[in-house]
């Protein structure tokens, strides 16, 4: 067997136990679901029998709590039994409660006497079913998950602390960033303050293996180095892996809450990125004169550790300014301003109010029934969800670019216009550029080099980025749709370099308009956790593109 | 030997991939621009293979050494010297 051949087997054995961990694993799941029905705590218990009376109080209560990330789901319930009152807690029972009879989303089937309901709700949940009237009531109740977002609960003393400390640093850096050395160290005080202010464990954690993989990784000895590398590749996918899916078994097994140590700390994936790439590169013996100092002022650049871009060392240190003008501080404020004014009016006021708003919520109105949802809700659910993601996601490198040129660092851009996109190749040189230069460098490349096959590396790098996101069928299937789009791209691709079809403008404008909608389709998968409701959602927005 | 190089390279991406030589500028971005695809990497490996008899291991060079003409004839160069060696 070739090395080749020992490559591709490697890499499928991988897939399929990826694969295999991906189902219903409960250490998999991300969150403590906990019901309880009144006082006693019932894991998963979804089918309860209750005597349940609105003039007694008793009702049955779903309370759903969740650590790190806030979920959007939706809470079916079939009941027999009196007229059902569903009410957001037993406190607000009296004022804001939804009674079976009036919602929209109920229904009454008269011959089997039964209730059924689609409600939304976002965590944590503190749900109280009541029936008018005392009597025994069957409840099934299950929760659908839908969507899910991370969200970590810093304190806001801590961000103040953060905050105050990119107020002092930035005119500091003004004034001592010629001097390359102070500058370089002051950069690095700063971030390992703010980290430690918010999360003091992980920054103990992050500096050790930092100077372990500093000294190792760059030592004269070539086995040193090797054995660095691997290990060090290793055990930084180890605790990336390991924080995202440890706590929350440890939470499912033990049934105890261990809070915010479990929670994923902040740019852990980005600081992952940045190490292994460093690695890397050392193996191949590029960038062995970099000082610890530049290294640490490299992996902890306040500006790209929320979320990227993700810069490699070489091309950082290429673009930093050779003393910051009053242009540069002009351009930086500007960019600052542009991803606020993104972020928070057009993304967040505007964007996301039309999916997630209180009232005439698209998001629901897609998800909660996508079988029977119009062409134009699933259509313009999955436009608006694309749109949040790029404008979001862009504001966020527009924050961090700014902030880079105020400290005297020219970050590399991240979007560059990915919606002209002409094909799904481009899209992808468009789209989170650092992340794809990223795959393209350190993984696609490589497993090119292994397996001497060009498909496999692109459905394990598609795979790579979508399961990054999300360890989930979801993402999965995103990985999988994406990696057909590019093989198609690259066949139409090659057919036109041969073939000479008129009509350039219109071809260009049907490119473009074809990889919006491709790229659309895929965000069936990103928007919505729960598979099944996925899948059904991908479907009908392909269908809903035919006229008929 | 460079001029050789550079020349074949250039050939190889006229002929298979229909570039224009004026494009193929010695310090052009390959892959980086989108002028070759992800696919094209690998065809490019085993030409420089076949043609030079150089040898590419997956840790020893990144993408960056394909990446323009200037690159591929250094790493050419580089290996050369030191498979012959």
């Amino acid at each position: 067997m070739t090395a080749a051949w020992r490559g591709r087997l490697a890499i499928l054995a991988i897939i399929a136990g990826a694969v295999a961990f991906l189902p219903t694993h409960p250490a998999l799941a991300r969150t403590s679901i906990r019901w309880m029905v009144d006082t006693q705590f019932v894991s998963s218990t979804e089918s309860v029998s209750a005597h349940i009376g609105s003039a007694s109080r008793q009702g049955l209560l779903l309370d759903v709590q969740s650590r790190d990330r806030r979920h959007t789901a939706a809470l079916d319930i079939v009941a027999s039994g009196p007229v059902m009152i569903v009410a957001p807690g037993i406190d607000d029972l009296a004022e804001d409660i939804v009674t079976a009879s009036e919602s929209p989303r109920c229904k009454r089937d008269v011959v089997a006497g039964q209730w059924t309901c689609h409600i939304p709700v976002t965590t944590p949940v503190r749900r109280l079913i009541v029936a008018e009237g005392t009597g025994a009531v069957q409840v099934d109740a299950h929760l659908r998950w839908l969507k899910s977002v991370p969200v970590r609960d810093y304190g806001s003393n801590q961000f103040a602390i953060v905050t105050l400390l990119l107020l002092v640093l930035t005119p500091v850096l003004w004034v001592i960033h010629q001097r390359r050395a102070a500058s370089q160290w002051v950069i690095v005080a700063a971030a390992v303050t703010g980290l430690a202010a918010l999360d003091a464990m992980f920054s103990a954690i992050l500096l050790a293996a930092l100077s372990l993989l500093y000294f190792g990784g760059r030592h004269s000895s070539v086995r040193v180095r090797r054995t660095t590398t691997f290990v060090g590749i290793i055990a930084s996918v180890a605790l990336l892996v390991g924080w995202r899916y440890l706590p929350p078994l440890i939470q499912l097994t033990f049934a105890i809450n261990i809070g915010l140590a479990g929670a994923v700390p902040i740019g852990l994936s980005y600081f992952v990125f940045r190490m292994i790439d460093t690695q890397l590169r050392w193996r191949r013996g590029e960038q062995l004169t970099l000082s610890f100092r530049e290294y640490l002022c490299f992996l902890l650049f306040p500006a790209t550790i929320p979320a990227g871009p993700i810069e490699s060392v070489d091309s950082f240190y290429a673009r930093r300014l050779e003393r910051i003008t009053s242009r540069d501080i002009v351009y930086g404020v500007s960019r600052i301003c542009l991803g606020v004014l993104k972020k928070l009016v057009i993304a967040d006021l505007l964007i996301n109010h039309l999916l997630f708003g209180d009232r005439g919520s698209l998001f629901f109105a897609m998800a909660l029934d996508p079988a029977s949802a119009s062409r134009w809700v699933i259509l313009g659910t999955l436009a608006l969800s694309f749109a949040f993601a790029y404008v979001d996601f862009s504001a966020y490198s527009d924050l961090a670019i700014g902030v880079g040129r105020l400290h005297g660092y020219r970050i590399r851009e991240n979007f560059d216009w990915p919606i002209l996109a002409s094909s799904l190749q481009e899209f992808w040189r468009r789209w989170h550029m650092s992340l794809s230069a990223w795959c393209m460098r350190n993984l696609y490349f490589p497993l090119v080099l292994t397996t001497r096959n060009t498909i496999l590396p692109l459905f394990v790098t598609m795979l790579v980025i979508g399961l990054w996101h999300e360890f989930d069928w979801s993402w999965f299937a995103w990985g999988i749709h994406h990696t057909i789009g590019l093989i198609v791209s690259v066949v139409l691709a090659k057919t036109a370099t041969k073939r000479k079809w008129g009509f350039p403008r219109l071809r260009h404008v049907l490119a473009v308009t074809s990889v919006l909608v491709f790229v659309t389709a895929g965000h069936a998968f990103v928007g919505v956790g729960d598979f099944h409701t996925a899948t059904v959602i991908y479907a009908r927005f392909w269908r809903a593109l035919l006229p008929w | 030997m460079t001029d050789h190089t550079a020349e074949a390279v250039i050939e190889y991406l006229e002929q298979s991939r229909g570039i224009p030589r004026a494009s193929l500028t010695n310090d052009a971005p390959l892959f980086t621009s989108g002028l070759l695809d992800s696919i094209d990497i690998l065809n490019l490996i085993m030409f420089l293979e076949t043609k030079f008899g150089v040898v590419v291991s997956p840790l020893e060079v990144s993408l960056e050494h394909f990446d323009t003409i200037a690159s591929i004839t250094a790493l050419v160069r580089e290996r050369g010297r030191r498979d012959g060696a």
